[in-house]
């Protein structure tokens, strides 16, 4: 009967036995046990690989000129430095699902808003540095900062050669 | 070769449909949206009634009545993008739950955490395809470690359900 676990880890048989019709189901393992400790160390082990690679990536990609990059639907709507916004300057992006309001300045973007029930995206506030993006689900838009083509030292070069 | 379904499983397959549909009504109801510190996070209190399908009628049927979810939602006014994802959360949940709950040493615990961990992959990956972008991913990892917290609450309201279901499926039998 199955209906009472044995105190110790290692189950007999009897209490294994699920009350099927004669169909394998799982073993009753209720009891938190090594194997279920060994995959959250997985996890966490993977988790934290994949965070300290976003983290160093992102720090290599500060070092190059911020570029604002604005996609709907996947395809490229704009792709600028963001210095070149010296004034404000207001987007609206019309999709299927309705429109999306985007305003750039020379310091950052900002959705300001946008027609989707959850507003995640407007929530995400400013976006000041590379990495940094706001994703609209239902409308398909997304807005990132993205690093440029080239770092900043090659434009300093290229400053010094003009 | 697939034996056919009993009166008795067919009934405990719908019961949870019924069941999973409700749970994330309440989930919608208890937990409003953009109370969670992550878009996309959520308890996934539905499953509840995936758990005990996988652990009390089977293996096909846990994958069926997450595929039944999904599409249930969808005809029930659910939008197009909701469906993508649920519907590849739900496999790679299910597919990872159906693996893990076959170990004798994972308890119901590690099948629940795991199924969550692999709940979000399926997710981000289908945000990855709908926005085309790998900005997304960013949130994965914060999201799998979050999930697995619910993952292993969710473990916890099961076992009382599975024990007293196999408590009357051996009443039944006799």
């Amino acid at each position: 009967m199955p209906k009472k676990d044995g105190q110790s880890n290692t189950s007999t048989n009897n209490e294994k036995k699920s009350p099927s019709l004669g169909k394998a189901l799982p073993p009753r393992n209720f009891r938190f046990s090594s194997g279920d400790l060994f995959l959250i160390i997985g996890i966490v082990l993977f988790c934290s690989f994949l965070i300290g690679g976003i983290f160093i990536y992102g720090n290599v990609q500060e070092k190059r000129t911020p570029y604002v990059r604005i996609l709907s639907d996947g395809q490229v709507l704009l792709y600028s430095p963001l210095k070149e916004f010296q004034n404000e300057t207001e987007y609206s992006i019309e999709t299927d699902h309705g429109k999306v309001v985007v305003l750039i300045s020379s310091e950052r973007a900002v959705i300001v808003s946008s027609d989707c029930p959850d507003q995640i995206c407007v929530k995400q506030g400013e976006l000041t540095h590379v990495g940094q993006g706001a994703v609209c689900l239902p409308n398909k838009v997304v807005v990132e900062i993205v690093p440029g083509p080239g770092s900043d030292e090659e434009q300093e070069i290229d400053g010094v050669a003009r | 070769m697939r034996r056919s379904w009993t009166a008795y499983e067919v009934t405990k397959l719908s019961v949870l449909l019924a069941l999973a549909l409700m749970l994330s009504i309440l989930e919608a109801w208890l937990v409003p949206k953009g109370i969670l510190p992550l878009p996309g996070l959520k308890l996934g209190l539905a499953n509840i009634a995936l758990l005990i399908a996988l652990y009390s009628v089977g293996k096909k049927e846990a994958l069926l009545l997450s595929l039944l979810r999904s599409l249930v939602v969808l005809l029930l006014g659910g939008n197009f993008v909701g469906f993508v994802f649920s519907v590849l959360g739900g496999i790679f949940a299910v597919c990872t739950m159906i693996f893990l709950s076959g170990r004798e040493k994972i308890s119901i615990y590690g099948v629940s955490i795991g199924g969550a961990a692999s709940h979000s992959i399926g997710q981000i990956l289908a945000a990855v395809m709908l926005s085309r972008t790998l900005y997304v991913m960013m949130y994965l990892p914060y999201l799998i470690l979050l999930s697995c917290l619910a993952g292993a609450m969710i473990a916890f309201l099961t076992i009382p359900v599975v024990k007293a279901l196999d408590h009357i499926g051996t009443k039944m039998i006799q």
